[in-house]
């Protein structure tokens, strides 16, 4: 399955987008150090993300035929272009392993508390493999199907908790109590980087769309669409909960829909796995992708399939042995957010824009 | 789309692969049915009640179980078989594993949705206790949590007598205190837990007590049968009655049934059913509450803080024994300034009870306060203890009679 003879429609990578950027936002309660603007500080950090998909579109627009790795090498040269190409693949083996350690404790908690992790852990690669080894244009028409779930019943759970009047909209007041610095603060770099910087990782597969001029403009509507949908997880979050509630609990998702109550309906807490899963599993699955093609595009390797089965099983064993429990999980990310995402999804792509820029400026001035 | 001869060039590069992966499922099998749970197997908590005991100093759980192999013997089900068990420990979890080592069946909490406190342990704190429920994850977020006002082995014998059990008992008193009386107010777990983790919001719940029937036992014909052969004692039944005001999860008092209508009126929580009735010499009336708004807002005047609520009431002319002729509009506006007069006394009532006796903020004014003037409540919240009990609240009651009734004049006169 080599990278040439693959095609992704523009509908597709909207999906596929969209869903990596639901992802497993549904887990955690985005920007709650805000304590009631949380809402506000993911639509702040959504215009922050739409400045960098401009940085990340503008790259694309000059290497039109490449992916990101391919650009790194273009712009740096081999000599500096392949060291950081392996960093970006350590880097994103991180979040992928975290990621797939996230939804392993998910489904131990929710759904199969006696199950062994690796056992669950090995199932969801398994799937995740069968999918990516038919292609990334595969799993972008599985999401055709996938996101019209995941947004229905993200609506539906909107609708039930207003129906069930347990959201008490006080709680959302008083807007912007300290000023609007919490709210800044919270917003850059923590929910600017996750989930609306990570969509970085996107770009090994835009060079495989035939309309490139619109991978800016879908991009952003990804963007934006996903920080309003997550805004108002939020609002409806902290309207239910409050804000100290929703800081503490667990999985705030979950917990709402957990009182939901309209007459025959309650106890749907499926439909909230559904969602996380469905996220978490497109999530995961790109990054394998992503990461698995970073190797490929670095040491030019002609059998993908083989090395994206390698990739999947290290990442199952990153997974579980990286990461003792989910407390150290906790503690890990403000820092790893700060230093290391900072750094390759933000500074890295907009030096490389600026060297990029030079160059050009040198090549008209000793043309001209 | 995929053409056949692709799809044959796939299948073929990853025959190896895709056999490899068969074979890994395989594992799936080993597994086998981890985490199963029979029917058969399963006690159904439907409620859980917690104690404290301070002689032992020991905290007391007791649950009530429906055991779904017994329940519904025939086609009709309608034997459903419950039995209480208790255990006790020095921590929650201790008893609940104290209750586990007396308990053959895997218990479940997915159905419970009450959770009731005797009076000791809520005197002791709620929040110990209220931190092990939600940290569980089989406990429902929306179960009601009830402060019971004799220990929970007494509130617990009552026996339930029209639904099959007594958790679907209570349950049923929550739901027609909210639409057809309205003098409790109860609220639900996830509420407890917002209230108890802010410092500017007390807590307020249903009161659930042991009322012994009056007259002859209440019940059908069958069950006067049955309750021949009961001790006297055991004949109590369960009622919802007014509710129980906390301090930072502490249990500081009650208030009576006309107290929690005050206070529901203060809350904007009333839905329906409640009455208002006052005689004066030889008049009486009564009115049923149709709808209610309730508006509560914070006012800063010379650096104090004051209240303004507002009540807009409908209600429809129950009882009337009186002079007056209903059917002129002087008269109706004097009706009308009467009883707004008696839901003013209602609701200082049960203001004085809550700032002066209590001291609890069951209303959320400093939350108010935050909501609307989150600077001035930086200033003002340590010291809102002390200036809770002498914050003046100005009412205003405005009372609408909509409907008479089904006669437009008395039929009698007062005598």
């Amino acid at each position: 399955m080599g990278a040439e003879n693959t095609t992704i429609s523009i509908q597709e990578l909207f999906m596929l987008m969209f869903l990596f950027e639901i992802g497993s936002t549904t887990l955690f309660a985005l920007g709650i150090d805000a304590k009631q603007d949380a809402w506000l500080v993911i639509l702040v950090a959504l215009i922050i993300g739409l400045a960098f998909i401009w940085v990340y579109t503008e790259l694309q627009r000059k290497f039109p035929e490449q992916n990101y790795i391919e650009i790194i090498i273009s712009i740096l040269g081999r000599g500096f272009g392949i060291p950081l190409a392996l960093l970006y693949a350590v880097y994103w083996l991180w979040p992928a392993a975290r990621n797939l350690r996230e939804f392993g404790e998910l489904i131990t908690i929710v759904a199969l508390p006696e199950e062994s992790l690796a056992a669950i852990l090995f199932l969801f690669i398994l799937l995740s493999l069968y999918v990516l080894l038919s292609g990334i244009e595969v799993l972008g028409r599985t999401s055709l199907i996938t996101l019209p779930i995941v947004l229905i019943f993200m609506l539906s759970i909107f609708i039930l908790i207003y129906l069930s009047g347990v959201a008490d909209f006080n709680n959302i007041r008083p807007i912007m109590a300290n000023g609007i610095k919490p709210v800044l603060k919270t917003a850059y770099p923590n929910v600017a980087i996750f989930p609306f910087g990570e969509i970085l990782i996107c770009s090994m597969f835009w060079c495989y769309t035939e309309e490139e001029k619109l991978i800016r403009k879908t991009a952003m509507l990804v963007i934006i669409l996903s920080g309003l949908l997550l805004s108002f997880t939020l609002f409806f979050d902290v309207s239910v909960l409050g804000d100290y509630y929703t800081s503490v609990t667990r999985i705030p998702l979950l917990r709402i829909i957990r009182v939901v109550d309209v007459g025959i309906l309650t106890n749907i807490d499926i439909i909230g796995i559904v969602i996380i899963f469905l996220g978490g599993f497109y999530k995961m699955s790109i990054f394998l992708y992503g990461v698995a093609r970073v190797v490929a595009t670095v040491f030019n390797v002609k059998n993908y399939s083989r090395l994206l089965t390698i990739t999947g099983f290290f990442l199952l064993w990153v997974a579980i042995v990286f990461e003792p429990s989910y407390v150290f999980h906790r503690w890990m990310t403000p820092f790893d957010t700060n230093y290391f995402y900072i750094t390759f999804l933000h500074i890295i792509p907009l030096l490389l824009l600026f060297i990029n820029w030079i160059k050009e400026r040198i090549n008209i001035l000793s043309e001209g | 789309m995929l053409s056949l001869h692709q799809l044959k060039g796939m299948m073929k590069m990853n025959r190896r692969s895709i056999s490899l992966l068969l074979l890994l499922l395989l594992v799936v099998n080993l597994t086998a049915c981890a985490g199963k749970r029979e029917m058969d197997e399963l006690g159904i908590v439907g409620l859980t009640a917690v104690d404290w005991d301070p002689k032992q100093q020991k905290y007391e759980i007791m649950v009530q179980v429906i055991v779904p192999s017994r329940a519904g013997g025939g086609m009709g089900g309608s034997n459903i078989q419950l039995w209480n068990a208790t255990a006790t420990g020095k921590t929650l979890m201790r008893a609940s594993k104290n209750l586990r080592s007396r308990v053959s069946k895997k218990l479940v909490w997915f159905h419970s949705n009450l959770i009731i406190i005797g009076e000791q342990a809520a005197k002791k704190g709620l929040k110990d206790i209220i931190d092990f429920f939600a940290r569980n994850k089989e406990i429902r977020y929306n179960s009601w949590v009830l402060i019971s006002e004799y220990p929970i082995r007494e509130t617990l014998e009552s026996n339930p007598r029209f639904e099959g059990s007594l958790p679907s008992e209570i349950q049923g008193l929550i739901e027609n205190n909210k639409t057809d009386w309205s003098e409790s107010y109860s609220i639900n777990l996830k509420d407890m837990l917002i209230r108890l983790a802010d410092d500017d919001f007390d807590e307020i719940t249903g009161r659930l007590t042991n009322h012994r029937p009056q007259l002859a036992p209440e019940g059908t014909y069958e069950q006067l049968d049955l309750v021949k052969d009961v001790p006297v004692d055991l004949r109590d039944v369960i009622a919802l009655s007014g509710a129980a005001v906390l301090k930072d999860g502490k249990l500081k008092g009650w208030l009576d049934r006309v107290e929690s209508k005050g206070y529901l009126f203060i809350a904007d929580e009333i839905e329906g059913g409640a009455i208002v009735e006052y005689s004066k010499e030889k008049e009486k009336f009564s009115a049923e509450i149709l709808s209610n708004k309730s508006k509560l807002k914070p006012e800063f005047k010379n650096g104090k803080v004051s209240f303004k609520l507002e009540v807009k009431t409908d209600v429809a002319i129950t009882e009337a024994i009186t002079k007056l002729d209903l059917t002129k509009s002087e008269d109706i506006e004097l009706l009308q300034k009467d009883l707004a007069k008696e839901v003013k006394k209602y609701i200082e009532t049960t203001l004085k009870t809550a700032q002066q006796e209590y001291n609890a903020d069951i209303f959320g004014y400093g939350n108010a306060i935050y909501r609307s003037y989150p600077k001035k409540w930086e200033e003002i919240k340590d010291d809102w203890d002390q200036i809770f009990p002498t914050v003046v609240t100005d009412i205003k009651v405005e009372i609408i009679v909509k409907r008479l009734g089904m006669i437009s004049q008395p039929i009698t006169k007062p005598q």
